[in-house]
């Protein structure tokens, strides 16, 4: 027996048809109309979860490209300062090589040692350059100017609190400051309590590590805070997280501290953009030379007429040149790693929106073959759809 | 033989082949509707032929109106009616949760986490910067109320899905109490001739549509009443009883039990009911648990950082989101409070110096750890394969829903190939049966002029 073909089923094979088509024709559409072959995530999940993997990483190539931009106006600025302080130098030693002979004499250097003061105060100002709000030479204390015009002995500045402390009772230091370097000495309330309940913690590199904490009851006594340093706390209630801190400072001009100021520049690593302060004008730079120190010793040579004073002079300032040379050196070579980071960045994104387009961008000439092929087979069932009601017996039968 | 006899035998002839006829019309009528099952005449000689004048002669009755079914085919089609009635649900459902996660755009979770990272980089460059400080809390706001939006959306189509079960349980009740119904006038009745056709096929199209909605078993039992059983071998219709499910605290129960259901029901992957419990209980908790996991870990990681840093104000010991609860993580993240009212608050610094960034660069290489499912995937991989995830159920739900039609298409095809009408089929069977009833009237004529023949004959 032959299939009987129904009236329904005729109709509904129409139906299904045009509906196939029409969604068909929807889907190379909306492609055509996106450029893009992945506009649902189910219509290619594999694919959605690779493009979505590469526009991580590509956004994190966009960040760190523009960490390096943002560290690059930072580098240039300071190798500009540093190249300054060089040609500053250059003109004391020439100072000090003319001042030297036998045909200078009191009222030269008188005169030079004039110049020479100019020279430090041009010198205290690129050294206490900004970029933005920031300086240049601070280390991490940005913040804070970082060099000042007459040098002062070691100090132990007054106690700062942490602007949320509980305790309000008052804090006094004391002692003589026998570090090295410029510090921040930080106390951290462990457990809170009472002035004899409570426990602490100390920091000796300004809260980036800590050690052990103490036994109750200490905190009735000095605390010793580490190289001389100590707080005496007045009775009082302490919380958790209550924080002390006290900055150091050894003798010097120097008020900023030796921290590096990092970037990240790729995944998993990142560069130092800074030049501190200390190891360009200070003694614990390469060169173990004070350019300040070394400028005051020899204005105070010129001043008077110490001729083996400004001998002296003529070596510091040598020494001093090669120290700055060398961290405008130190800047170059940050600097080109800035730029390597960078070159290799844009290689990488140039592969990942490759990658990226590989897999989500539609094929447009062949899409809009198939549109064409789609619209025909659309026209077509249309053409069907028209027709299906003309046949019948009924149209014969008279 | 008699020629009153051939009247009979005509006037039989014009009846049967009008009731043909009727059934016939009754058959174009029914063209499009449907279920509809085609009905045929059986049209069969009655009486006898014997030799000699005196003997009676054949004649025509319709002795039943015949309805093509095939129940074997039947019984195909009502299980896929279930598995396209689960697989169309899931499919739509899922649909809509795909739109919460398209990431095909841009402009998606994946970016705003980007953005995230980005801010606390920006920050650490210049950690005393009051704009970058700024621009992290709307980072983060954005990222906190992504996630808080995305659950809520879950949340709402968990909701509905809930709102569905139990508009679908009230409709299955309405349907089986229907079969149960047509169970008792069809029982009534019994199956004879054709006057139960029209509820047959009516109680066949309320078993389809309760089979799209519920995993089910039927059989008929001798008085032709159609028991229905759930997979647990319950029982939904029995002859002209039915009994109830009810929606009781969330649950789908049978009766007055208080027992749940639920997991019974969804079993099968069978009916509307078992895809829209599947995704409330299963594919929806799924997700906003990797959803809660990955918006937990975020808020935790951050906030370990940020404790140890130190704020513009040197604070420490702080967070930077709001500790997450135990549950509604996602739809609960927020940045604290402090930090959106004075963004000093936020601690970038890893010592007590304000120009140290360190601990905003710490959280900015976050990303690249792996921390996520026991420590294997960063957070930003966890993510891609959630979406990928997704999108390969919806896919899956998608697809099966495409072939489950399909199948279901064929199988109609098929039953109307046996039961549907053909017009033209119809229009031939009218011609022949016009053709009979044409010929049974020159048959009542020629009797006549044979009477009057006769008539004649006497006169």
């Amino acid at each position: 027996m032959s299939i009987r073909i129904t009236d329904n089923a005729q109709y509904s094979s129409v139906i299904d048809n045009l509906f196939n088509i029409r969604k068909q024709y929807q889907d190379v559409m909306e492609k055509l109309a996106s450029q893009k072959n992945i506009n649902n995530i189910s219509d290619d999940a594999l694919g959605v979860t690779r493009v979505l993997g590469f526009k991580q990483t590509n956004q994190a190539i966009g960040q760190y490209q523009s960490n390096i931009d943002n560290t690059n106006s930072w580098l240039s600025a300071t190798e500009g300062k540093l190249n300054n302080a060089n040609d500053l130098l250059t003109e004391a030693s020439g100072l000090a090589v003319s001042q030297s002979t036998g045909t200078a004499n009191a009222d030269t250097r008188k005169i030079a040692a004039q110049k020479v003061q100019a020279i430090m105060d041009e010198m205290l100002s690129l050294a206490n350059s900004k970029l933005g709000d920031r300086y240049l030479f601070a280390g991490s204390r940005s913040d804070v100017k970082p060099f000042e015009s007459v040098e002062t002995a070691a100090t132990i500045d007054e106690p700062m609190y942490g602007k949320a402390n509980a305790y309000g009772g008052t804090v006094v230091k004391s002692g003589a400051y026998t570090g090295t370097k410029n510090n921040a000495y930080v106390l951290k309330i462990v457990d809170g309590g009472l002035r004899s309940a409570a426990t602490y913690k100390i920091s000796d590199d300004g809260g980036a590590t800590w050690g052990a904490v103490s036994a109750p009851t200490d905190l009735d006594s000095d605390v010793d805070l580490g190289d001389g340093v100590k707080l005496t706390f007045a009775a009082g209630t302490f919380a958790e997280n209550d924080l002390f801190y006290v900055n150091a400072l050894v003798s010097g001009y120097y008020k900023g501290n030796d921290g590096a100021l990092n970037v990240s520049v790729n995944k998993d690593s990142s560069a130092q953009y800074n030049i501190t302060g200390e190891e360009a004008f200070t003694d614990k730079g390469d060169g173990s030379i004070d350019v300040f120190k070394a400028l005051q010793s020899f204005k105070d040579a010129l001043t008077d007429n110490n001729v083996d004073g400004i001998s002296t002079a003529i070596g510091d300032i040598k020494k001093a040149q090669d120290q700055i040379n060398l961290c405008t050196a130190k800047c170059g070579s940050r600097a080109n790693r800035m730029e390597m980071a960078k070159n290799n960045l844009s290689e990488l994104e140039f592969n990942m929106t490759s990658l990226i387009s590989a897999t989500e961008d539609a094929d447009l000439a062949e899409l809009s073959t198939t549109f064409s092929m789609k619209e025909v087979a659309l026209k077509a069932a249309y053409e069907v759809a028209s027709r299906i009601s003309s046949n019948s017996i009924i149209s014969f039968l008279k | 033989m008699s020629l009153s006899g051939l009247l009979q035998v005509s006037r039989n002839a014009l009846a049967s082949y009008q009731m043909a006829i009727d059934v016939t019309g009754g058959n174009i009528a029914n063209v499009s509707t449907p279920g509809y099952s085609r009905q045929r005449p059986v049209i069969m000689a009655t009486g006898d032929v014997q030799g000699g004048a005196t003997n009676t002669q054949m004649s025509v009755e319709v002795t039943k109106v015949e309805r093509f079914f095939d129940s074997y085919l039947e019984v195909q089609i009502v299980d896929q009616q279930q598995k396209a009635g689960y697989s169309e649900t899931e499919s739509s459902l899922l649909g809509r949760i795909e739109l919460i996660f398209n990431e095909t755009k841009g402009a998606g979770l994946n970016d705003v986490m980007g953005r995230f990272w980005g801010a606390w980089d920006d920050l650490a460059i210049n950690p005393g910067g009051q704009v970058e400080r700024d621009a992290l809390v709307s980072a983060s706001e954005e990222l906190a109320t992504r996630f808080n939006t995305m659950a809520a959306d879950l949340q709402d189509i968990q909701q509905d899905a809930n709102l569905s079960i139990k508009d679908t349980v009230s409709e299955i009740n309405k349907l089986a109490s229907n079969i149960a119904d047509l169970n008792k006038t069809i029982s009534e009745r019994g199956n004879v001739s054709g006057e139960s056709n029209r509820l047959l096929d009516e109680r066949s199209e309320g078993l389809k549509s309760l089979s799209k909605l519920i995993d089910l078993n039927y059989v008929v039992d001798d008085n032709g009443a159609l028991n229905v059983f759930l997979p647990n071998g319950k029982q939904l219709v029995t002859g002209n009883v039915a009994w109830e499910l009810n929606f009781r605290n969330d649950h789908v129960v049978f009766g007055s039990s208080t027992e749940s259901m639920d997991q019974i029901l969804a079993q099968g992957d069978k009916g509307k009911l078992a895809a829209l419990l599947n995704v409330r209980d299963e594919n929806i908790p799924d997700y906003q648990g990797k959803l809660d996991d990955l918006a937990k870990e975020i808020i935790t990681q951050v906030n370990n950082l940020h404790q140890e840093g130190y704020d513009a104000y040197q604070n420490t010991g702080n967070d930077f989101f709001v500790p997450a609860g135990s549950e509604n993580i996602a739809k609960k993240m927020a940045v604290k409070s402090e930090i959106i009212n004075d963004v000093n608050r936020i601690a970038a610094s890893a010592v007590v110096s304000s120009g140290n960034g360190e601990v905003a660069q710490a959280i900015s290489v976050l990303k690249d750890q792996l921390l996520m499912n026991s420590d294997s995937t960063t957070f930003g991989s966890y993510y891609g394969s959630m979406v990928g995830q997704i999108g390969r159920d919806v896919a899956d739900a998608n697809s099966n829903a495409e072939h489950q039609d399909t199948i279901l298409t064929q199988l109609i095809s098929h039953r109307d190939s046996a039961s549907g009408v053909s017009v033209d089929e119809e229009m031939m069977n009218i011609l022949k049966y016009q053709m009979g009833y044409n010929a049974a009237g020159r048959l009542c004529q020629t009797v006549n002029e044979l009477l009057d023949t006769l008539m004649n004959m006497v006169k």
